[in-house]
């Protein structure tokens, strides 16, 4: 092997090399970086959205069995209301009906949180947070007077109930926040009919 | 064979068995077959892991599309159902001139679903349908391929609502019950004669016994119903289905 052959790097291939390469790595760097962030918006957003469903389809559950003449307040589009209290049928015993305790559903002091209640304000008061992260108004929705989000409703919460005749629509938006403090929120929307 | 690029070892002394089974000269490089059996695989591999993440991201949005046409479908399903039950077909039939408070005052059958798109093929740029046993009086008998007799169940008893007539075969000749030789009505009839796997007919809906080829959309009391979403997916036309069986069920007030 001649020594041409077994030379090695100069001082400057090295220099450009380490250039190129950081050139790269930085791009890279931020490739990866981007991604990885989309990714855990897109991932906080589907989390937000399975719970948003779930708490929804809780809501649907628990109110589909009531009877519609327990619903109260019974408010009908453009009112509405951010709590229901109701009442489901247990059954029939001689003849009659048997109608469980009061239940409601609504949001707590802390608009942040929604909850169910079963004899709510008795001694017998049993009350569950189903979730932390109700947004203050409904998706798309401003406070200031006007219907932003076309839904028939003014400056609506981010829980609200309309009654029409046996049905109830129930909207709800989850609001939560990425770590560098980027707002998501996701919306969900139903109709029950109730059921006894 | 040619070397493409050279070793760094610059005393390339065989040490270990490996290295002396290798060639005699330490220096070579990797051969342009190496290289290229080496960047097959990574292009393989790279495509496999490409497809594996472009399905999973498809399917989330096959996912997300379904999950909104099943909940447009089991809302329009709610708010049919807090109707009162003798007027559901009259709402969302696809007359217009049988709406209980008017002409064109009832949701009708084709309605917009948010987030689907129309397929092209769409009438009316609508994705969502009920499909009810209902056909224009003008058209029923060319819908209806086979007459069918009334017939007590079971039994063939006769034709035009079960008035005369028997035996079996053509029964009726072809007559439908209601619309052959009398004036057609206005509206749009609700039938049980019609021969529909889809809407579980024929199918005795106003619980008399009868099969027969009368307009039911005063008596019903039981009113099959399917709800076809048909919309233009991300990766293209999409259908989804749900049957389903109304009857009368409310508490009497």
């Amino acid at each position: 092997m001649s020594r041409l052959g077994r030379r090695g790097y100069t001082l400057i291939e090295l220099a450009v090399a380490l250039a190129l390469l950081g050139i790269l790595f930085v791009k890279l760097t931020m490739i990866i970086s981007e991604a990885s962030k989309a990714h855990r918006e897109e991932s906080a957003g589907m989390v937000l959205e399975d719970q948003a469903q779930q708490v929804l389809d809780r809501i649907a559950y628990a109110l589909i069995g009531a009877d519609p003449d327990s619903l109260n307040p019974s408010s009908q589009k453009p009112f509405f209301s951010d709590r229901i209290a109701f009442r489901v049928s247990l059954g029939v015993e001689d003849g009659e009906i048997v109608w469980g305790d009061p239940e409601v559903i609504g949001l707590a002091p802390d608009p942040a949180q929604l909850f169910w209640a079963r004899n709510e304000n008795t001694p017998d008061e049993q009350i569950v947070i189903w979730t932390r992260a109700v947004s203050e108004l409904l998706q798309d929705e401003l406070l200031n007077g006007s219907d932003d989000n076309v839904n028939g409703l003014t400056d609506e919460s981010g829980l609200t109930f309309d009654v029409d005749g046996d049905s109830v629509t129930i909207r709800l938006t989850l609001v939560t926040r990425t770590k560098d403090g980027r707002s998501i929120s996701k919306s969900k929307e139903t109709v029950i009919t109730c059921r006894n | 064979m040619i070397p493409m690029a050279c070793s760094s070892d610059p005393d390339p002394a065989p040490r270990s068995g490996a290295r002396r089974r290798r060639h005699e000269n330490p220096l070579r490089g990797t051969t342009l077959i190496e290289v290229m059996v080496v960047l097959t695989i990574l292009v393989v591999a790279s495509g496999l892991f490409s497809r594996i993440v472009i399905a999973t991201s498809r399917l989330r949005d096959v996912n997300r599309e379904n999950a909104t046409a099943a909940e447009a479908a089991r809302k329009i399903l709610e708010e049919m159902r807090n109707q009162e039950f003798q007027e559901i077909f009259e709402l969302y039939d696809p007359d217009p001139n049988d709406d209980p408070d008017g002409p064109a005052t009832a949701p009708g059958h084709r309605h917009d679903v948010p987030g689907l798109n129309p397929t092209s093929d769409s009438p009316d740029g609508k994705v969502l349908e009920v499909v009810l046993p209902a056909f224009p009086p003008a058209t029923a008998s060319k819908l209806i391929g086979t007459p069918w007799e009334a017939r007590v169940l079971g039994t063939i008893q006769g034709s035009g609502g079960g008035s005369s007539g028997s035996g079996s075969g053509s029964g009726p000749g072809g007559k439908l019950g209601g619309i052959a030789g009398g004036s057609p009505p206005a509206t749009w009839e609700l039938r049980e004669d019609y021969q529909d796997e889809e809407l579980s007919l024929p199918r005795d809906l106003n619980g008399d016994s009868i099969l027969d080829s009368l307009d039911h959309s005063d008596d019903y009391i039981l009113l099959p119903i399917l709800i076809r979403v048909k919309w233009q997916g991300r990766y293209g036309p999409r259908v989804y289905e749900v049957y389903t069986m109304l009857a009368e069920y409310r508490k009497s007030s």
